[in-house]
């Protein structure tokens, strides 16, 4: 699918599920939209879109594109809707479980188990971010994180979305919906650490390429001037350094680095959930307790013994137990792998909300529904 | 301050998510209401991911453009700015390479990610509503003329001469709050560090600065350090470092290490070249000279009487408006007989002159009013039965094309019609109305600007505006990127007529038919003259003896000549300092 074709197609589904009518006609769609719908979109009763910017001179048509006018309208209005509520993930067949554990490499352990498995409806919170990392560039990103009633959270892909998502008539809110936020806020947190050590260093590199250029510059400016001993020299010198003073500040505000979270939905979902016990073939192992859901597909409850990695998958090697593919690629897994956090960290996911979490290295993110509280660090 | 040293740890000056503020108001609302459905979650969804800013790995703006062909020199020079020199450069192509639309494009660019909110444009003063009218019609972007010290907060993307904003109150004004992005058009008026023209952009605060210039250095290579240290100093060294590594010799003209030279430059200049990028096919002029008839030779005259004997008579007895009027008047019966005749009605009938020469107005209305065709529209006719190509036909005035109009019905010559007195919706239709049916695009000045014309390659002046930029922009209409064919260019004048005085000065003094759009600017711009070309022009026409208009043309010949001359010589430089194909430049 082309932009365009993604343009129209979300433009043509939103004004129809609002009320409006829509007719197309050569490169314009005509809409007919209700006064509420009209005021909002600041369009007016009956106006034509059209997607071809040469088109946009007949009978005045909003163009949608990139930047313009009208997609923004329209995008703003699709935001300000679906904030809250509730849905259900309808799944037919059952093989979702075994193709979850197979996914996350555990089927060799689990699959005897699965007939024993107990199959539940729990409800996850779904929290979606927008993240906008700025200095002199931008870079944004979408982002769901979904939190289960352990308070366990963890980043869920995109498309996700595109399951068989229905609207569930009794969303069963969880009571302390702060507490999943702070989850969420912390899973987020940790699944961005690195994208947001490579911004920062990169914006640090260039404002340390910058300063450095400019002190150069107006240092040796001011040597020449003075070497030169021309009349008016101080008066040459306090004029070079003021210039210099506003060079640095406007090569501090350029680089700036800042990386803001904005949560712009938030939504119960119930998901058909499985638990069951894997028996790892060890003298003295201990079973191994997962859960998993059929929507998001992660399974819970594992985590690499080398790193600490609670996101899989993983292999189960008979001497060292439970391996992530990196861990597991390192001699016998006996040494931490170079470069990887130590168990514990949040790099590549979280179990927030069980007291064992902690925040990225020097993060200070702060949370409203924490009371603007500091988080850890 | 950041460690030049690389020594402060990460974790020291680490950077933390912060979370929005706004959060806990949908929180909040969670658990208020029972929420919206699955699809309007999921739309919300969509609308965010759609919305997303991911950097600069591709232009976003194309499609929202109007108007606007996509070249690929273009392109690549957006992107190098966006993504290699951050928003910082010297935008140096050849005339006519569009380096107007590149300023556009990046702007634009600048805009959709939300990292551009407040944007000031510095061109010359003459082109400032060019540049208002190209940001909206083809980038749809509100730029407003600053007028007053007042308007500097009121507008987010603002428009302003140089000449205006280096001045008190602007000065201050400009200067108060951070712009988001500058551009400077014409941008080789920064070439001295000691001007109210540099000190002013030094001193505005920006995050991205493009300076726009075909010619950054036009007499020595300090204009081309000053022009780089406004954008990032220190990146061709200090003033003395540079003069001793890269200026040859006393001749400061000549650079030295050309090649190590360049390399710094290409760190903050994007150049393009026409044989490069891309080559326009060539102009090919056609002089129509008219000998009017006697009824239109007579009121010519007289017409021209009456204008040279009140635009020279005592300084004050005329008001300014007044004077502008005859100026008007002087271009119509240029024109046509019917353009003047209203302008004769009009001042017949007002208080700006006495009663005898209002007396002297009515007859010459009188004497307009009784010629029913004109010569100059004969000719056009005999061009066009010559003819089998699409035409672009100017005129600069309304009255004037409603007489041709007419003129090629009867001839039975389909015409598309184009004046800035229709809403676009029309303008659009007589656009595509030439494209696929119409013989002859009939246009006031507002003709086309920002729309594709290049299939057709004929432009007729039947008039000639004594702004010869004006001309320029008739035939930058079809003479533009993305002409394939040879451009004809047909004058039509009438002899012994202020036109053929243009003719004179632009056809064969400069050849300025020959020039690419954008060069004859340059050109002008060469010339140490306080006054319009048309002011020059209007005062020596309204010299009174024949000897006095033949001197001050010969003299204003001279003064184009050596003007092109100059600018011929800047190019050269340019081609050595700055082209690494250019024959000959020194090692």
């Amino acid at each position: 699918m082309t932009e365009a074709e993604a343009f129209r197609s979300f433009v043509v589904d939103f004004l129809r599920r609002e009320g409006a009518s829509v007719s197309e006609e050569g490169p314009l769609l005509w809409i007919g939209a209700g006064s509420p719908l009209a005021e909002e979109v600041g369009l007016g009763a009956r106006f034509a879109l059209t997607f071809d910017s040469d088109a946009s001179g007949r009978f005045e048509a909003e163009v949608i594109a990139p930047g313009s006018y009208g997609l923004e309208r329209l995008l703003a209005a699709a935001m300000r809707r679906g904030r809250t509520g509730g849905s259900a993930f309808r799944v037919e067949s059952a093989e979702w479980a075994r193709g979850t554990l197979e996914g996350a490499g555990l089927l060799g352990l689990g699959a005897a188990e699965l007939g024993r498995a107990v199959v539940s409806e729990t409800t996850l919170l779904v929290f979606a971010f927008r993240v906008t990392l700025t200095s002199d560039e931008k870079v944004e990103a979408f982002q769901l994180v979904a939190v289960d009633e352990r308070g366990e959270a963890w980043p869920v892909p995109s498309d996700r979305l595109d399951g068989d998502l229905v609207d569930d008539a009794a969303p069963a809110w969880i009571p302390d919906l702060g507490a999943g936020y702070r989850s969420a806020a912390s899973a987020l947190e940790g699944a961005l650490a690195g994208t947001v050590e490579t911004f920062r260093s990169a914006s640090v590199r260039m404002l340390d390429e910058e300063v450095r250029r400019i002190l150069q510059y107006y240092d040796r400016t001011v040597q020449e001037i003075r070497a030169a001993n021309a009349p008016g020299v101080a008066d040459l010198v306090r004029a070079v350094e003021s210039e210099r003073d506003r060079r640095l500040g406007e090569a501090l505000e350029r680089f700036d680095p800042k990386a803001v979270a904005s949560l712009v939905s938030v939504r119960a979902v119930r998901v058909p959930t499985a638990r069951l016990s894997l028996a790892p073939a060890r003298e003295g192992a201990a079973s191994l307790d997962v859960r998993m859901d059929a929507w998001t597909r992660r399974v819970r409850g594992a985590r690499c013994e080398g790193c600490g990695d609670p996101a899989g998958p993983w292999t189960w090697e008979p001497g060292s137990g439970l391996r992530c593919a990196p861990c597991a690629s390192t001699s016998a897994g006996s040494a931490r792998p170079r470069g990887r956090p130590r168990s514990g960290t949040l790099r590549r996911g979280t179990t927030a909300g069980r007291g064992t979490a902690r925040s990225p290295r020097g993060s200070k993110a702060r949370s409203p529904a924490a009371g603007g509280s500091r988080r850890s660090g | 301050m950041p460690s030049s040293s690389g020594e402060a740890g990460p974790a020291e000056a680490a950077l933390s998510l912060t979370f929005n503020a706004e959060d806990r108001s949908i929180l909040e609302s969670a658990g208020r209401s029972p929420g919206a459905s699955t699809q309007a979650w999921l739309s919300n969804a969509t609308a965010h991911r759609m919305s997303l800013v991911r950097g600069f790995e591709r232009l976003l703006a194309w499609p929202s453009l109007r108007g606007v062909t996509r070249y690929e020199h273009q392109e690549r020079t957006a992107l190098r700015v966006l993504r290699d020199l951050r928003g910082r450069a010297i935008l140096a192509d050849e005339v006519g390479l569009g380096k107007t639309v590149e300023a556009g494009l990046i702007l634009k660019e600048y805009v959709i990610r939300g990292l551009v909110r407040r944007a000031l444009i510095l061109p010359p003063p003459g082109l400032l509503t060019q540049w208002r009218d190209e940001m909206a019609e083809k980038f749809r972007l509100p730029f407003e003329l600053v007028r007053s010290a007042r308007d500097w907060d009121r507008q987010p993307f603002l428009l302003a001469s140089l000449d205006t904003a280096k001045r008190e109150p602007h000065r201050t004004a400009a200067q108060a709050n951070p712009w988001d992005l500058i551009v400077v058009d014409e941008a080789h008026r920064l070439k001295s560090r000691t001007t109210l023209n540099w000190r002013l952009v030094a001193g505005l605060r920006k995050r991205y600065m493009l300076l726009l210039t075909a010619t950054p250095v036009q007499n020595n290579l300090d204009e081309l350090f000053n022009l780089v240290s406004l954008l990032k100093p220190g990146q061709l060294q200090t003033y003395d470092a540079f003069t001793e590594r890269y200026v040859g010799s006393a001749d400061r003209r000549i650079p030295a290490r050309v090649g190590e030279l360049r390399g710094r430059l290409r760190d903050i200049m994007v150049r393009n070249r026409r044989d490069t990028a891309l080559e326009l096919p060539p102009r090919r002029v056609h002089a129509v000279a008219v000998r009017l008839s006697p009824g239109e030779r007579r009121l010519y005259d007289d017409v021209t009487e009456f204008v040279r004997g009140a635009y020279a008579s005592p300084s004050g007895r005329l008001p300014f408006a007044a004077k502008l009027t005859l100026i008007v008047l002087q271009r119509e019966i240029g024109s046509s007989t019917f353009a003047a005749a209203r302008t004769l009605a009009k001042l017949r009938d007002g208080d700006t002159f006495g009663l005898e020469d209002r007396e002297r107005l009515a007859a010459l209305h009188e004497q307009a009013i009784r010629i029913d065709r004109n010569v100059k529209a004969d000719h056009l006719l005999a061009f066009l039965r010559a003819t089998e190509e699409k035409v672009l036909l100017f005129t600069q005035y309304v009255r004037t094309l409603e007489y041709l109009e007419q003129v090629l019905r009867a001839a039975g010559i389909s015409t598309a019609v184009y004046h800035g007195g229709l809403p676009r919706a029309a303008k659009d239709r007589a656009v595509e109305s030439f494209r696929d049916r119409d013989r002859v695009f009939l246009s006031t000045e507002a003709g086309g600007e920002g729309r594709n014309l290049q299939f057709a390659r004929t432009v007729v002046n039947y008039d000639l505006p004594w702004n010869p930029l004006r001309i320029e922009q008739r035939i930058g209409r079809v003479h533009r990127l993305g002409q394939r064919r040879d451009v004809d260019v047909v004058n039509i004048w009438a002899e012994d007529t202020i036109e053929a005085y243009l003719v004179e000065l632009l056809d064969r003094k400069i050849h300025m038919f020959e020039l690419v759009v954008g060069e004859l600017d340059l050109i002008l711009g060469q010339l140490d003259e306080r006054r319009s070309f048309e002011e020059i022009l209007m005062d020596i026409w309204a010299l009174r003896g024949a000897e006095s208009r033949r001197e001050a043309l010969r003299r204003l010949g001279d003064a184009l000549v050596r003007a092109r001359a100059r600018y011929e010589d800047a190019q050269s430089i340019n081609e050595a300092v700055l082209d690494a194909s250019a024959e000959g430049a020194p090692a």
